[in-house]
């Protein structure tokens, strides 16, 4: 956490003096002794052009979100689901309803959910990587006009920028963030979302609205 | 610290756009005016942008702002030296585009006079602030893959002429008519003048400076340009790298005026791919991805939507300490002259068709 409130330090000094939040945990930051909710996901950049894609009328008339997400045995399929339902949300700026899930034991759920706006999305969650594994995950929005994806056509795992090749084996790294350089793309969108909350009140009501949506949700 | 009062000039560069939200952004500056070429560029950039007092020229924007601390030459390679005199006897420091010029007596006047005016000129190289480059120098520095044997680079991107026609016109982006060799109706001024990136990037990356410079033009894939839009360049350094660099404009565009959606047919309209190969392994690296893919509007062509654009923050936070400070930027003006001279090379081999050592 030292990292990410030095990160979170940084940007507010240089953007905004004076203000001042302090990270609890990946999921709350505190402003003015009231704790934020934080749902950094939203702040990853794959996300924000997704949703703009939509935004700016690229895509039209979008009919369905498909998700997949295969993430570490440690992780509580509860968690991906969470986070994959808001992340539907996020993108087509609607608010999400589970509809159905289908359980595989207790780290395998294919969830069915609709949206306000009547997009249908399907989330498939899995918990079933090797700790050594790199998170899988994978966010198609289809439209009539259009289909977007975080990851390129013909690929099934995410690509990385970086990929160094030795005697030891293979490292691969993804750096997007130059101000929040050495923070994991994950880290990097927890600040960038706690310093959101901190110089826009208006966001920060934004995300305890969600959270709360998410809070009710069956998950 | 009060915030440097900063404008910017002629706004005909392919670059011009990336400075909108940084120079908004970034509270310790305070944009202040513009000045634009002509009318299509003024009327362009004033659908762009509210706010900001727009001049007709230089000297009457630095007239109406004598509290100008710092400028952005965005403008065509052919107005640099002009503008840099403008600026060094007013005492205003300067953030230059990638090319401050291919006439290596007018590089050396630029020198000249923003030294002995004491002013800041920064060159803008901007893979220097770009993520995944920190991240190769970090891997590389680190040992892990041993000495370098050998660079490998594109700087490859659609061709920007449509929308900015100096960089299609030999006189305004190579300075002069000269034509690419006896045998060949082309002239200087294309796709290599676009791309100094990668021949900076070996020379940071290495500590070396170029060798032997082998360079050769191919077809055009644009055959209405008279200016080259094809070529590859090979040859070493001097601590022995081997390197191979692709500088061309091989990604096809539709030719429109402003860019904006749709611009690229090609699906990634930009790449920068560095590959290192050391005595003990490699590393690969794609400075602009990954990113996100759709196939929608307007054209409904597959498409990459570009999640790298952290550059110019890095750049501007540099040019600003470095008025701030009186410090000496790491993209000077000395620092980027021998990799002009590597750039003039590479048409004296496409010239010749012999390589070059320098």
């Amino acid at each position: 956490m030292e990292k990410l409130q030095k990160g979170l330090t940084f940007l507010l000094e240089k953007y905004a003096p004076g203000k001042s939040a302090v990270l609890k945990s990946r999921e709350a930051v505190e402003l003015d002794g009231v704790e934020i909710p934080l749902l950094p996901w939203r702040c990853q950049r794959r996300f924000t052009e997704l949703r703009d894609l939509v935004r700016q009328g690229r895509l039209e008339d979008v009919s369905v979100i498909r998700v997949s997400h295969i993430a570490h045995r440690s992780t509580p399929v509860s968690a991906i689901l969470r986070r994959e339902l808001d992340i539907c949300a996020f993108l087509l700026d609607s608010p999400a309803k589970v509809e159905y899930k289908a359980w595989g034991g207790d780290t395998v759920c294919n969830m069915v959910a609709t949206l306000e706006n009547g997009v249908v999305c399907t989330i498939e969650a899995a918990a079933t990587l090797p700790p050594s594994a790199t998170v899988i995950d994978k966010h198609e929005i289809i439209a009539r006009r259009g289909v977007a994806c975080d990851r390129a056509v013909d690929t099934q795992v995410p690509l990385q920028s970086v990929y160094v090749f030795t005697e030891d084996g293979e490292e691969a790294y993804t750096d997007t963030d130059y101000e929040l350089y050495g923070l994991s793309e994950e880290d990097a969108a927890v600040v960038r979302q706690a310093f959101l909350a901190a110089v826009d009140a208006e966001y920060a009501k934004t995300l305890c609205t969600a959270a709360e949506a998410l809070g009710r949700a069956d998950i | 610290m009060k915030p440097i009062k900063i404008a910017m000039m002629s706004m005909t560069h392919g670059h011009t756009r990336k400075y909108y939200q940084v120079l908004r952004d970034n509270p310790k500056l305070d944009w202040v005016a513009v000045s634009t070429e002509n009318e299509t560029v003024k009327k362009n950039f004033l659908n762009s942008v509210s706010g900001i007092p727009c001049y007709d020229s230089p000297e009457e924007m630095l007239t109406a702002h004598p509290e100008i601390e710092a400028v952005v030459l965005a403008s065509a390679n052919s107005e640099h030296l002009k503008q840099v005199r403008l600026c060094a006897e007013r005492g205003i420091h300067i953030l230059s585009m990638k090319i401050p010029t291919f006439d290596m007596e007018e590089y050396d006047e630029m020198i000249a006079i923003t030294e002995k005016a004491g002013v800041v000129c920064q060159v803008e190289l901007e893979m220097h602030y770009n993520p995944v480059v920190m991240r190769l120098w970090e891997e590389y520095a680190s040992g892990k893959i041993g000495k370098m044997k050998a660079f490998q680079a594109t700087n490859i991107t659609l061709s920007p002429v449509w929308a900015f026609p100096w960089q299609g016109v030999p006189e305004e982006s190579y300075g002069k008519r000269i034509p690419l060799s006896e045998t060949d109706s082309r002239f200087r001024g294309g796709a290599l003048c676009d791309h100094p990136h990668i021949f900076d990037m070996i020379r940071h990356m290495t500590g070396s400076e170029f060798a032997t410079i082998y360079a050769r033009v191919a077809p055009n894939i644009r055959p209405d340009l008279e200016v080259e839009d094809m070529l590859t360049v090979v040859g070493t350094m001097q601590d022995g790298t081997a390197f191979s660099l692709d500088p061309s404009w091989s990604r096809m565009e539709e030719r429109i005026s402003v860019p904006g959606p749709g611009w690229e047919v090609f699906p990634k309209r930009m790449e920068v791919n560095i590959t290192l190969h050391g005595e003990k392994g490699s590393i690969l690296s794609d400075c602009f991805g990954p990113n996100v893919y759709h196939n929608g509007g307007p054209d409904d062509r597959y498409t990459v939507q570009y999640t790298y654009f952290d550059e110019w923050v890095g750049l501007i936070d540099e040019f600003v300490e470095c008025i701030r400070e009186g410090k000496q930027p790491k993209i000077n003006l000395r620092w980027h002259k021998k990799t002009v001279e590597a750039m003039n090379a590479c048409y004296e081999s496409i010239r010749t068709g012999k390589a070059v050592t320098l």
